[in-house]
C-alpha cells in the first residue's frame, strides 16, 4: 500500500488535528474530571465532606451528560459553544462537547479508584488531625495515583474515538479523514492508513499508561 | 484529675425503626499516666467507644471531655489540635500505601505544620523509638505486620500526643508479634508517661499491659476495676468466660466427666501469695490431701497470678475450715463442686 504525497500531507494534516482536540481535550478532562470526582467522593455519606443533597444532584448532573450518546451530545451543546467559543464548529469548538463528555467519564472513574482507597486510611489522618483538603491531596489523590493514571489512559483512549466524530461540525481529524476519504469517495488505502494510525497510537498510549501505572504502584 | 471522662455516652446508628443503639449510656474515668482496658466480645461497641473520644464518631448524647474540655463544643480547629493530642493506632495499621516508613511518620508533622526542616530529625528519632531505624525507606507493602504496627505507633506519637488510643492493635498480629508490640507500648507508655486506651476482645492483652478494664456487653460497662481484681474474682458472666478462656480450667473438670472424691476448689493466688507454700499448708494445718490438677502462673502487668484447681480430698469438716481459713487470708476461692 503506497500513498501519494497528496494523501500524506492529508494524513499528516488531520493527525495534527486529532493530536490537537485530543492534548487539549485531556488536559481540561484532568483539570475538571479530578475534582468533580473527589466531590462525588467527599461528598457521600459518612465521608469528610459529608453534602447528601449535593451529592445527589452532581450525581445526577453526571449521570445525565453520560446517558447521551455523542454525536447527539455535540448537537446538544451547540449553544454552550457557541457562548464559550464563538463558533461551533472546526477543531476548536469540538473541544467543548469533547471536554464535556470526557470529564464527566473521568469523574466516574476518579470516584471508582478513590472509593478502593480503604477508608480506615482516610480515618487514620483524620485522627491526626488532617484537614480536609490535606486529606484530598495528600491521601486520597497520592493513594490513588496508580489508578487514576488508568482512568487518564482511558479517558485519552475514549478521546481519541470521540474525537472521530468531530468531523460531524467540520473538527477535522483522522477519524473525519477515513470517513471522508475511505468511505465516501471509496480510497481504501487512506482508511486503512488511518486505521493502522490510531491503532499504532492507541497501543502507544495504553503502554505508556501501564508503565506510569507500574512505576507508581507500591501495593 | 481524670484525663478522659465519658459521662452518659449514647450512640445510635440509623434513625427510626432502623435505629441500633450501639452505646447504651456509659460512664468511665481515664487517670492521666493510666492503661485502660475495654474488652468485649465482637460488635459490642468497643470501637464506637473509642472513637467517640477523639469524636471519629459523633455522639447521640452524652459527653467526653478531655482534660476537662468538653469535645463536642470543640470548633473544627480545635477538634485537630485535640486529635494532635491523641494518637490512635488500628487493627489494619492504616499506613498511606504510597509513602514510605518514613514518609507516613512525617505525615501528622507536616498536618501539624511542623517546620520541614526539622521533620526528617523528628522521624529518625520516632524510627529509632520503634526499632525501625533500617526500615526508614521501606514501603509498607514490604514490611511484616508487626513492623506494620510500629510504623503506626511511631506516626501516632510523632506530634507528642499524652494519649494512645489502640484500637484492636494487635489483633492482626500473631502471638509472638503481638508479644512484642505489647511490650513496646508498655516501654513506650512508662517512658513517656501516656495516657492509653486498650481496646481488645483478647482478655490475654489487657492482662499484660493494663491497670485498669472495663468490660462491655452490648454497648453497656457491665464491670469495671483494677485488672488484678476484675480477673480474680470477675462478677458478670462474660468477665467469666473471658477469665476462664485464659485460664481453660475450673467448671471443665466436671464438664468433662471428671468425678471429685473431695471438695474440687479454684485458688487464685496473686502477688506474693504466689510464693506461698499454699498446698503444704493445707496438709500441714489440716490433715488433708490436695490433689493439684492444674496449677498456672501468669503476670497480670507486674503482679505475678497463680491458679490453683485442686481436690481437696480428706475429712469434709476439716475441708471446709480450709476453705474458711483460705478466704479469711484475703485469697479468692471458688467451690466448683
Ligand atoms: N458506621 C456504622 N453504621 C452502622 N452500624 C455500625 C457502624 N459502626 C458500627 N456499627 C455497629 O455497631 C455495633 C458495634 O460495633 P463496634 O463498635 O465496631 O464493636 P466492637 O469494636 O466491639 O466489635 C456493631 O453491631 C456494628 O455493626
Ligand atoms: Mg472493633
Amino acid at each position: 500500500m503506497l500513498l501519494t504525497a497528496q494523501q500524506i500531507l492529508m494524513l499528516k494534516k488531520a493527525s495534527l488535528e486529532t493530536f490537537y482536540m485530543v492534548s487539549v481535550t485531556t488536559a481540561l478532562t484532568v483539570l475538571a474530571g479530578v475534582p468533580l470526582g473527589v466531590l462525588l467522593v467527599v461528598m457521600r455519606p459518612g465521608h469528610i465532606l459529608e453534602n447528601s443533597w449535593a451529592y445527589r444532584v452532581v450525581g445526577l448532573v453526571v449521570n445525565a451528560t453520560r446517558s447521551v450518546p455523542f454525536p447527539i451530545f455535540i448537537v446538544f451543546v451547540i449553544p454552550l459553544t457557541r457562548f464559550l467559543v464563538g463558533t461551533s464548529i472546526g477543531s476548536t469548538a469540538v473541544i467543548v462537547p469533547l471536554t464535556l463528555a470526557a470529564l464527566v467519564l473521568m469523574a466516574r472513574l476518579t470516584e471508582t479508584c478513590l472509593l478502593e482507597i480503604p477508608h480506615g486510611v482516610i480515618e487514620a489522618a483524620q485522627s491526626m488531625g488532617a484537614s480536609s483538603w490535606r486529606i484530598i491531596t495528600r491521601v486520597m489523590l497520592p493513594e490513588a495515583l496508580p489508578g487514576l493514571f488508568m482512568a487518564v489512559t482511558i479517558a485519552v483512549i475514549t478521546l481519541i474515538s470521540y474525537s472521530a466524530m468531530a468531523g460531524m461540525v467540520g473538527g477535522g481529524g483522522l477519524g473525519d479523514l477515513a470517513i471522508r476519504y475511505g468511505y465516501h469517495r471509496y480510497q481504501t488505502d487512506i482508511m486503512w492508513a488511518t486505521v493502522i494510525l490510531l491503532v499504532v497510537v492507541v497501543q502507544l498510549v495504553q503502554l505508556f499508561g501501564d508503565a506510569l501505572v507500574r512505576k507508581f504502584t507500591r501495593r | 484529675m481524670a484525663i478522659i471522662e465519658i459521662k452518659g455516652l449514647r450512640k445510635s446508628f440509623g434513625k427510626g425503626d432502623k435505629a441500633l443503639e450501639v452505646l447504651r449510656g456509659i460512664d468511665l474515668s481515664v487517670g492521666e499516666g493510666e492503661v485502660y482496658g475495654v474488652v468485649g466480645l465482637s460488635g459490642a461497641g468497643k470501637s464506637t467507644l473509642v472513637r467517640c473520644i477523639n469524636r471519629l464518631e459523633r455522639p447521640s448524647s452524652g459527653q467526653v471531655f478531655i482534660d476537662g474540655k468538653d469535645v463536642m463544643s470543640l470548633s473544627d480547629r480545635q477538634l485537630r489540635d485535640a486529635r494532635r493530642s491523641m494518637g490512635m493506632i488500628f487493627q489494619s495499621f492504616n499506613l498511606l500505601s504510597s509513602r514510605t516508613a518514613a514518609g507516613n511518620v512525617a505525615f501528622p508533622l507536616e498536618a501539624a505544620g511542623v517546620d520541614k526542616t526539622l521533620i526528617p530529625a523528628r522521624v529518625s528519632e520516632l524510627l529509632e523509638l520503634v526499632g525501625l531505624s533500617d526500615k526508614a525507606a521501606s514501603y509498607p507493602a514490604q514490611l511484616s505486620g508487626g513492623q506494620k504496627q510500629r510504623v503506626g505507633i511511631a506516626r501516632a506519637l510523632a506530634n507528642n500526643p499524652r494519649i494512645l488510643l489502640c484500637d484492636e492493635a494487635t489483633s492482626a498480629l500473631d502471638p509472638q508479634t503481638t508479644a512484642s508490640i505489647l511490650v513496646l507500648i508498655s516501654d513506650i507508655q512508662k517512658r513517656l508517661g501516656l495516657t492509653v486506651v486498650v481496646i481488645s476482645h483478647e482478655m490475654q492483652v489487657i492482662m499484660e499491659i493494663c491497670d485498669r478494664v472495663a468490660v462491655m456487653e452490648r454497648g453497656e460497662v457491665v464491670e469495671e476495676g483494677s485488672v488484678v481484681d476484675v480477673f480474680s474474682s470477675p462478677k458478670h458472666p462474660v468477665t467469666r468466660g473471658f477469665v476462664e478462656l485464659i485460664l481453660k480450667s475450673g467448671s471443665r473438670f466436671l464438664e468433662n466427666g471428671y468425678a471429685p472424691r473431695g471438695r474440687l476448689l479454684r485458688v487464685s493466688l496473686i502477688g506474693e501469695g504466689v510464693q506461698e507454700p499454699f498446698a503444704g499448708e493445707l496438709v500441714r494445718l489440716f490433715g488433708l490431701s490436695p490433689v493439684i490438677l492444674q496449677a498456672h502462673v501468669d503476670h497480670i502487668k507486674d503482679t505475678p497470678f497463680g491458679t490453683l484447681v485442686i481436690d481437696l480430698l480428706g475429712d469434709g469438716g476439716k475441708a471446709e475450715e480450709a476453705i474458711r481459713w483460705i478466704r479469711e487470708k484475703g485469697t479468692a476461692v471458688e467451690v466448683l463442686n
